[in-house]
Parts: C-alpha cells; sequence; structure tokens
C-alpha cells in the first residue's frame, strides 16, 4: 500500500486586499498535484518558496481541506477520516513558534505526549529517551523561551516522536541549524527511516535532498515538474556543463546578451559581496568560455570555473530560479 | 474516557498557568472587582435592607464572568499567536476535551475573584460576611459553574470563525452584569428584556448565589433553580460540540487555523 | 497653528485606516453607554442620591474614555515605531500633540452627548435649557482636562510598557474618586484628598449644578479649577517625555525604554 497517495488535488486559497472597499482574489496554491509515496520511503519535496510545499503538507496532515480532488495516508481519507491519520502522523513546520514558552522542554513534551494520546504510564520514559536523543537532556528543565532556535528545532522533533508516529513530515527540519546540529538531525532523520518510517522532508538544501531522499518530486506553481530519484533527476543535465564566471560589475545587458547566445540553456546570477556569480548552464562546458567571456565585453572577470552539473542545477533547470 | 479526562486535566494545569501570569486577566480576576466591589457598597449600603453579601456576591461574579469572557474566548487566538493552533487541532484528542479542558481551568482561575470579593467585604469595610445557607451556597456555586463552564464552551467557535472577536467582547461585560441582576435586580430593567435574562446562564447562576446566601429561596426552590442550570448546561454542550465540528471544518476549508 | 489641523486630520486618517466604522461605532460609542446604564441601575437600586445625580455624574464620566484615547495613540507611535521621527523632527511638540489630542476632545464629546442622549430618552433626565450651555462647557472642559491625565499616561507607559492595563487602571480609579457615582463626603478622607485632586471632579460638579438649572458663573469657578488641574498633569507629561527623551538620546533606545 502507499503511504501517501495524492489525486489531482487543487487547492486555492481566497485573500481580501483594502480595508474600506474589499477586492476578492483567488490564490491557486495547488493546481493538479498527483504524487504517490510508498512505504518506508524518504521522499523530498523541493520547490521555490510559494510553489505549494507548505499547501502540501498541510493538505496530508489533516490541517487543510483540498479545494478539489483527494488525498489519503494509509488509506485514510484527509478530510473524512482525520482521526485515524493524527493517530499516525506527526509533523515538523519549525520556526521558532509551535511551543509553549512558559513551559519547560520536559514540561512541554509531557503535555503534547498527552495530547498525543501517548500512555500514561509511557510518558515519562518517553520524554526522558526522546530528550536524550535529541541531545536536550540537560536543558530540559528550562522554559522553552530562553532556547536556541536550534534547541527548539530539537524539542519540536522529540515532540513529534512521541506517539511513534508511522509517518513524519518535516518541513525543512534543518533551517536555521548551525552546521553540526543539522548534521545530528539528519542521523536522527536516516534512523528513523531505517527503522521503518515513512518519511517526507522539505528542503532548500539540495545537498541535503541529494543525500538523503530515496525519491525527490519537485513543485513549482502548484504542481509536479519532475519525479524521481536523484540520480534520475541529475541524469536530466548530464548533457549539462556548468560555467562559473566570477565578475565584477556585470550589468543586466551584459546578462541579457548572454542569455541570448543560442548555446546557454540558463543562467543564473548570485551577488557575493561585490561580485557576481554567474552560472551559466550550457551544453558546451569548456568551449562557451571563449564566446562567453567575449559577450561580456568590458566587465571585470575573476575566475572562471566550468564543472558537471549537480542536483541544484537539475533543480535550476526545472524551475528556473535559485531560492 | 478516561483518556480524554486526562487529557482536559492537563490543558486544564496548562491554561491555569497561562492565565494566572497574565496582568490583564489578573486585572479582570481582581482589581475590577475590587473598583466594582467598594463602589457598589458605598451605592447600596443605605438601603434598609443592605445585606454586604449581595454585593460580596455580585462582585465575585463580575469577576467570575469577565475572566471567563475575556480568557476563554483568547484561548484560541492565544495559541494560535504560539504557534501551537495547528499541533493541537492535528492531534488524535478531540479539539472539544482540549478546549473543555481549557475552560476549565479558566473558570479554576477565576475562583480568585470569589475569594478576593470576600476580603474586600470582610477586611476592607469590617462587615460581617455570612451565608444563610452554606449547603445551598456551596451547591449553587458548583452548579453555577457548571453553567458558566458550558456558556465558555461556545467561545472557542466564535474565536475561530470570527479573528476579530476579541474587538467586541468588552460591550459583553456591563450587559452581562446588568442583564443577569449581578448587583440589582432585574426588575428594574423594562419589561421586554426579562426573557433574554431568562436565557443567560449568567443569570440563573446569580439567582440561585443570591438566593442561598439570602436565605431567600428554600431548598426546593434553590433545587429549581439548579436544574435550569443543569439544563442550560447541557443545551449550550449540544450547540458548542455541533458548533465546534462546523468551525474546525470551516477553519480547515479557509486555513485560518495558522497566523499566516 | 496649521501643524495642529495636519495633525488631527492624520490622526483622524491614521485611525480609521485599521478600524472600520462598525468597530468605532460598537467600541467607541456602546461601552461608555452601557457602563452608564449599569451604574444608574445600581444607583437607582441603592438610591442614596437621586437618580440624576447617577445620570449626570456618569453622562460626564464617560470622557474618561478619551484618556483612553490619547494614551492609546501615544501608545500606538510607539509601536508603529513612529515616535522617533516625530521626535527627530523639527516640528514644535505643543501643536503637534494637540493635534493628536483635537479628534479625542471631539470624540469625547461625541460620546458625552450620546450618553446625554440616553440618559434623557431613555431614563427621562430632565435638563433645564438654562444649564445648557454650561454642560456643554462642562463637557468641553472634561474632555480637555482628561487629555492631560492621557498626555501623562502615553508617557508613563513608555516606561511601564503597557498602556492599556493602564489606562485601564486611570479609568476605575476616575470612575471611583471623582464622585460620578459616590459623593466626596462619603469617601475616606484620603480617597476624596485624591479625588479634588484628580481632573473630572469638578467638571462632574459642575455639571449638575447646571443640570439643576444653576446660572452659567455658578460653575465657572470649578471648571477653571479642573482646567487647571488638567494642565498640571499635561505638562507633568510633557515632562516626562522630555526625561524620556534625553534618556533615550544618552542611552540610544526610545521605543520599549
Amino acid at each position: 500500500m502507499n503511504a501517501i497517495e495524492l489525486h489531482d488535488i487543487h487547492r486555492t486559497f481566497e485573500t481580501t486586499t483594502g480595508t474600506i472597499r474589499r477586492h476578492r482574489k483567488d490564490v491557486v496554491a495547488l493546481d493538479g498535484l498527483s504524487l504517490a509515496v510508498p512505504e518506508g520511503e524518504l521522499f523530498g519535496l523541493l520547490g521555490p518558496n510559494g510553489a505549494g510545499k507548505t499547501t502540501t503538507i498541510k493538505i496530508l496532515t489533516t490541517l487543510l481541506i483540498p479545494t478539489s480532488g483527494t488525498a489519503t495516508v494509509r488509506g485514510y481519507d484527509v478530510v473524512r477520516e482525520a482521526k485515524q491519520i493524527r493517530k499516525r502522523i506527526g509533523f515538523v513546520f519549525g520556526g521558532e513558534r509551535g511551543l509553549y514558552y512558559r513551559l519547560s522542554g520536559a514540561d512541554n513534551l509531557r503535555y503534547f505526549a498527552e495530547l498525543y494520546g501517548v500512555a500514561p504510564r509511557e510518558i515519562g520514559p518517553r520524554v526522558v529517551e526522546l530528550l536524550a536523543l535529541v541531545g536536550l537532556t540537560d536543558r530540559a528543565d528550562e522554559r522553552v523561551e530562553g532556547y536556541s532556535r536550534g534547541m527548539k528545532q530539537r524539542l519540536h522533533l522529540a515532540r513529534t516522536l512521541l506517539h511513534r508516529p508511522e509517518i513524519l513530515f518535516l518541513d525543512e527540519p534543518t533551517i536555521g541549524l548551525d552546521p553540526i546540529g543539522a548534521r545530528e538531525l539528519r542521523k536522527i532523520v536516516t534512523d528513523l527511516h531505517a527503522n521503518g518510517t515513512t518519511i517526507v522532508l522539505t528542503t532548500h538544501y539540495l545537498f541535503e535532498a541529494d543525500a538523503m531522499c530515496q525519491r525527490i518530486g519537485v513543485i513549482d506553481h502548484g504542481h509536479l515538474v519532475a519525479l524521481g530519484t536523484p540520480s534520475e533527476l541529475k541524469a536530466n543535465v548530464t548533457d549539462l556543463g556548468v560555467v562559473e564566471l566570477e565578475v565584477f560589475g556585470v550589468e543586466a545587458a551584459d546578462i541579457e546578451r548572454l542569455r541570448g547566445l543560442e548555446f546557454v540553456d540558463s543562467i543564473v546570477v548570485e551577488q557575493r559581496d561585490l561580485r557576481q556569480l554567474v552560472r551559466v548552464q550550457t551544453r558546451l562546458a569548456e568551449q562557451a568560455v571563449a564566446p562567453l567571456l567575449a559577450a561580456l565585453g568590458g566587465a571585470q572577470v575573476g575566475r572562471v570555473a566550468v564543472r558537471e552539473a549537480t542536483l541544484e542545477d537539475a533543480y535550476v533547470r526545472l524551475v528556473g530560479r535559485v531560492e | 474516557m478516561i483518556g480524554a479526562l486526562r487529557v482536559a486535566r492537563a490543558a486544564a494545569e496548562l491554561q491555569f498557568k497561562e492565565v494566572a501570569v497574565s496582568g490583564f486577566l489578573l486585572f479582570g480576576a481582581l482589581v475590577q472587582p475590587f473598583f466594582i466591589g467598594v463602589m457598589t457598597m458605598y451605592m447600596l449600603r443605605h438601603r434598609p435592607d443592605f445585606d454586604p453579601v449581595y454585593v460580596v456576591v455580585g462582585a465575585a461574579l463580575s469577576g467570575l464572568w469577565s475572566v471567563l469572557l475575556f480568557a476563554g474566548s483568547s484561548a484560541i487566538s492565544h495559541e494560535r499567536s504560539l504557534g501551537t493552533l495547528e499541533l493541537v487541532v492535528a492531534a488524535p484528542t478531540s479539539f472539544f476535551v482540549v478546549y473543555g479542558g481549557k475552560i476549565a481551568g479558566t473558570l479554576a482561575f477565576s475562583l480568585v475573584s470569589v475569594v478576593f470579593s470576600y476580603a474586600i467585604g470582610a477586611w476592607l469595610f469590617g462587615y460581617p460576611i455570612t451565608v444563610a445557607d452554606p449547603v445551598g451556597f456551596g451547591l449553587s456555586l458548583l452548579f453555577a459553574l457548571v453553567a458558566l463552564w458550558a456558556t465558555g464552551m461556545l467561545f472557542a467557535p466564535l474565536g475561530i470563525l470570527w479573528r476579530t472577536v476579541g474587538r467586541f467582547l468588552g460591550l459583553l461585560e456591563y450587559p452581562i452584569y446588568s442583564l443577569s441582576g449581578f448587583l440589582f435586580p432585574i426588575l428594574l430593567l423594562p419589561v421586554w428584556t426579562i426573557p433574554v435574562s431568562y436565557a443567560l446562564p449568567p443569570y440563573w447562576a446569580a439567582l440561585a448565589l443570591h438566593a442561598s446566601a439570602s436565605g431567600e429561596l428554600d431548598l426546593l426552590g434553590l433545587a429549581r433553580v439548579w436544574a435550569v442550570l443543569v439544563l442550560t448546561a447541557v443545551v449550550l454542550m449540544i450547540i458548542a460540540s455541533r458548533l465546534f465540528l462546523a468551525v474546525l471544518q470551516r477553519a480547515r476549508r479557509s486555513g485560518s487555523l495558522a497566523l499566516s | 497653528m496649521r501643524l495642529f489641523f495636519v495633525t488631527a486630520d492624520y490622526t483622524f486618517r491614521g485611525m480609521f485606516h485599521w478600524l472600520r466604522p462598525v468597530p468605532y461605532v460598537v467600541n467607541r460609542l456602546l461601552f461608555p453607554l452601557v457602563q452608564l446604564v449599569f451604574f444608574a441601575l445600581v444607583g437607582q437600586y441603592g438610591g442614596s442620591q437621586s437618580l440624576s445625580f447617577y445620570l449626570v455624574g456618569n453622562a460626564i464620566g464617560v470622557a474618561t474614555l478619551s484618556t483612553f484615547g490619547v494614551s492609546q495613540a501615544v501608545a500606538d507611535e510607539r509601536w508603529q515605531g513612529t515616535l522617533s521621527y516625530l521626535l527627530a523632527s523639527p516640528a514644535p511638540r505643543v501643536p503637534v500633540f494637540f493635534g493628536r489630542a483635537a479628534y479625542h476632545i471631539v470624540d469625547g464629546m461625541l460620546n458625552m452627548a450620546a450618553a446625554f442622549a440616553l440618559a434623557v430618552l431613555v431614563f427621562g433626565l430632565r435638563l433645564p435649557l438654562e444649564g445648557l450651555t454650561g454642560l456643554v462647557l462642562s463637557m468641553l472642559v472634561a474632555t480637555v482636562a482628561l487629555c492631560g491625565v492621557g498626555l501623562l499616561l502615553g508617557a508613563l507607559a513608555y516606561i511601564f510598557l503597557d498602556a492599556t492595563l493602564l489606562a485601564n487602571w486611570a479609568m476605575f480609579i476616575l470612575l471611583l474618586l471623582t464622585g460620578m457615582n459616590i459623593p466626596l463626603s462619603e469617601l475616606p478622607g484620603f480617597a476624596a484628598a485624591i479625588g479634588e485632586a484628580l481632573p473630572l471632579t469638578r467638571s462632574i460638579a459642575a455639571a449638575r449644578l447646571y443640570a439643576a438649572g444653576a446660572p452659567l458663573d455658578a460653575g465657572l469657578g470649578l471648571l477653571a479649577g479642573d482646567l487647571a488641574i488638567g494642565a498640571v498633569y499635561a505638562v507633568a507629561g510633557y515632562f516626562v517625555f522630555g526625561w524620556l527623551e534625553l534618556r533615550s538620546r544618552i542611552q540610544g533606545r526610545l521605543e520599549g525604554v
């Protein structure tokens, strides 16, 4: 059985603008999304901001009802059988909020344990166990308002594991964590996966998706633009090489000129202090360097590098931008 | 069932801790009844049949009601601003049970108004505050709390439906004090408001408490009022549970559980 | 002078940006009215004074909401972070602040007018024609004097960081000690003394005189007294602001001192 199934999900939001005269506007968040995640998979959901990742997660966690289409988790319908789903899933939306800041970390866990139906005898040992897992044992009795962002994120993870969910939804779990903390969290996630938990992960860190996920779905503008294993997605760009040019003071007109070159697939410009990093995806690789430099004309060029395409480049090719 | 009670108790404890440190709610529970109590004491003491217990009970009720009104209705928006509303709704436990616990915790806190009002009458003014029918009074308080609890259960659906409901809440303080006869008999109000009063649980709560404090009603009379209190509680619970489901469904449809 | 009107207009518009007409009517108009109804009825039940005593007292007392308004306005400036810009501007302070107060004065007068209308129409209060000028004068003085309190409260809110709670305390203290519902003679000595030092007390006393048909000059002394007291509070508020401003220049923080 598939752990998760989405069939042609549409989700529109109504927003209003203006104060005296209010105008209704419809924002389409999901535009016909269909997806299936088999049991036990570690699935990655990628996409730029506003693509519909969070909306998808909220639908699957029964917090949002789709405008049309059906979604099931473990065979249970998200709209009508929400209670069955809620017992079996856990989710972390992350961020600074979502905890009772006047309570201690341990008290927060105990409260949520009650809420999530953990057997009373089990609450004490389970809280201790999870605090140890996320490395918060010695700060457990401090009030959450004094926790750093990373600690709060770890507490969220502990919270979501209290009732031993079969399916986990993690929305950008390592954002805001320092590299060591992020690494530890990734290890916890992969361990959970190894133990059989189905995991759906959204992330902006493409190397993370590449390293952890068995399959990746790329969403843009509310629907799926790519689906496959990291290797399959990278295969989409094996024909691509990437030329990275470090330039000083390049202008928009120059970039447009580069874009116009017929062997250029896409260009991304990143601002790095006073320099700009221009990443050009092209079929030509080294042969592209000379015509690119010529096209840049007067701009000062520093470092030039040519490399193979990575998952990030595949992503850029799919959604046309880096965020 | 036991599970539900345990969750309710946990929610009640959490709510108690949250409201007990809220300056705003402490104001409603202590400061406001203080001023209203002191003022009413001065205003009523020239009556030939003046009984200070009347003011103490009335002031206590005003505190109880104000705390219930504000804490009960802001419980939802508070959770929403904390970011925990989604977590609670997505829990397998019924939100109705969680909220029931919150209202119970709110009422437990508001009982401090009762104690404080007593202190005003007995210590500040030095009156002997005695209750004519202690057993009747105790039971009246119990039934009053049950009815008020059921009333509080209605505030959640309102809080979810309308995020700006807080702006209008202040309007439900004085009118309820008036229509429920907390500090003056409703006979002073125009005749056509009497049916409105009868429909208000706080009215019956005040009636039971005032009557048992003054000894005006015997046990049978009190029992009739208690029956009304229980009946209203049951009816309100049924309405509230239906409303909860409808409102949660609507929130899920419109996406208003999160802050954004 | 022009600054005065410009600020008043901006305040008016600023308020309406996030206040739609319905909440305005509901909160600012209805709230004082239900409070008046409550205390008038308690007073009637108690019978220690005439009904007119309570009606006039509470109708004038409705002006306490102006206090709310001014201190809220000041607090809003902080919340919106605009106060530093305001203080850094070369505009002279007094006209600017009174410009803001103007809106609240008009608001206060409207509230009191509604309150008196209620008292006359529903409770049957009789207001003699001769006393009307004096009554309107009392209403004006009450609001203006209370704006002084509002200013002080707004300044204090910077220190204590909660304008609404402070304003609530102020409202209840005024309710209790200015003779709105309890004649000062009935209060214990120290409480009556505080009441005498508050604005509003004399305006209410004057209003009661006029409502009983007294001639205009009967209450002028009282009204002048109230204005003076209000001015003292305003000056105190002005000085607290000055001190806060100085401190913020030294410490580098203004908002959320």
